[in-house]
């Protein structure tokens, strides 16, 4: 007869099923950890991005106004509910700012980053067809009579242009909203207007 | 994480930083327009008393305090000339609501028609 090499006990020991399990729930506690972390990092990263394009988009607009409002002889708006019309007359040839949910700011009816030589885009939707943001008001006032101000003709003559930028995340909710406001004194228009 | 909040916190300093200075901007230019088209006294003293400006809507607005000194330098010219400074302070949320300011001084003439 053969002697068999007896197996201590000691080496018999290996991975019980409870131990597999624990190990098993850890790493699974781990991984969803990280996934995410992963995943607020990368969902805030865009939040940047997006708001940087639309920091570019708004201010690169508002340039625009601006020097066709200051250069302008006459400047005249219409107001809607949520939205203004600027009408801005140089040499006789008028120019109209107005806006498009699906465009954004429009000149002449164009978007503005569909105009020729236009280094802006406005890529308010996703390949996925989600809404990313969008401009929900657009206004030009007349700064008018204040305590800081009683020259009606001078009142009358620098605009208060406001944009109002709601960006959305993945889950189409609100996170944030980008405010601009730029206070345009239409020179041209002071000089022009009666006395 | 802690380096993506700081960033994060970083970037919104400055988002309100460039708003600050886009609202003392347009404060110095209504000062401007106005001294143009129809003068001023002077001030003796900083007036703070002008309203506050937001820089940031939503759940926690931030605020900011606008204030202006006008000097009449000389009036006896044709076009008395002025100078005009500005100035905006803030509370910065990403630095422990630390006071930040930030000053214009400008000249402008009184165009008399």
């Amino acid at each position: 007869m053969l002697n068999r090499p007896k197996i201590s006990k000691q080496s018999q020991r290996g991975f019980t099923g409870i131990d597999v399990l624990l190990s098993l729930v850890l790493s699974s506690f781990i991984f969803l950890g990280m996934s995410y972390v992963f995943v607020d990092i990368t969902e805030k990263l865009r939040v940047e991005e997006l708001r940087s394009d639309v920091l570019k988009y708004g201010n690169t607009i508002l340039n625009t106004i601006e020097r066709d409002m200051v250069q302008a002889t006459k400047v005249d708006y219409e107001e809607f509910q949520s939205y203004s019309k600027i009408k801005c007359t140089k040499d006789d040839v008028l120019t109209i700012y107005s806006i498009d949910p699906a465009n954004g700011i429009l000149k002449d009816g164009v978007p503005f980053s569909a105009s020729i030589g236009s280094a802006i885009r406005f890529d308010n939707v996703n390949s996925a067809d989600q809404l990313l943001y969008e401009i929900f008001r657009f206004e030009c006032d007349p700064v008018g009579i204040t305590s800081n101000n009683t020259n009606e003709r001078y009142g009358s003559s620098i605009f208060d242009v406001k944009m109002f930028v709601d960006v959305y995340n993945t889950r189409n909710e609100l996170i944030d909203e980008v405010f601009f406001n730029r206070r345009i004194y239409a020179v041209n228009n002071y000089l022009n207007s009666e006395i | 994480m802690t380096g993506v909040s700081s960033t994060r916190s970083t970037l919104k300093s400055l988002y309100i930083h460039e708003r600050a200075y886009e609202e003392l901007t347009n404060y110095t230019n209504f000062w401007k327009g106005k001294i143009g088209a129809s003068g001023w006294n002077g001030d003796a003293s900083w007036i703070t008393s002008d309203p506050s400006v937001t820089l940031i809507y939503g759940e926690k607005p931030i605020t900011a305090k606008v204030l202006r000194k006008i000097q009449k330098m000389s009036g006896d010219h044709p076009f008395p000339h002025y100078t005009i400074k500005t100035q905006i302070v803030w509370n910065d949320i990403s630095t422990g609501n630390t006071e930040k300011s930030m000053e214009y001084e400008v000249h402008q003439i009184e165009y008399v028609e």
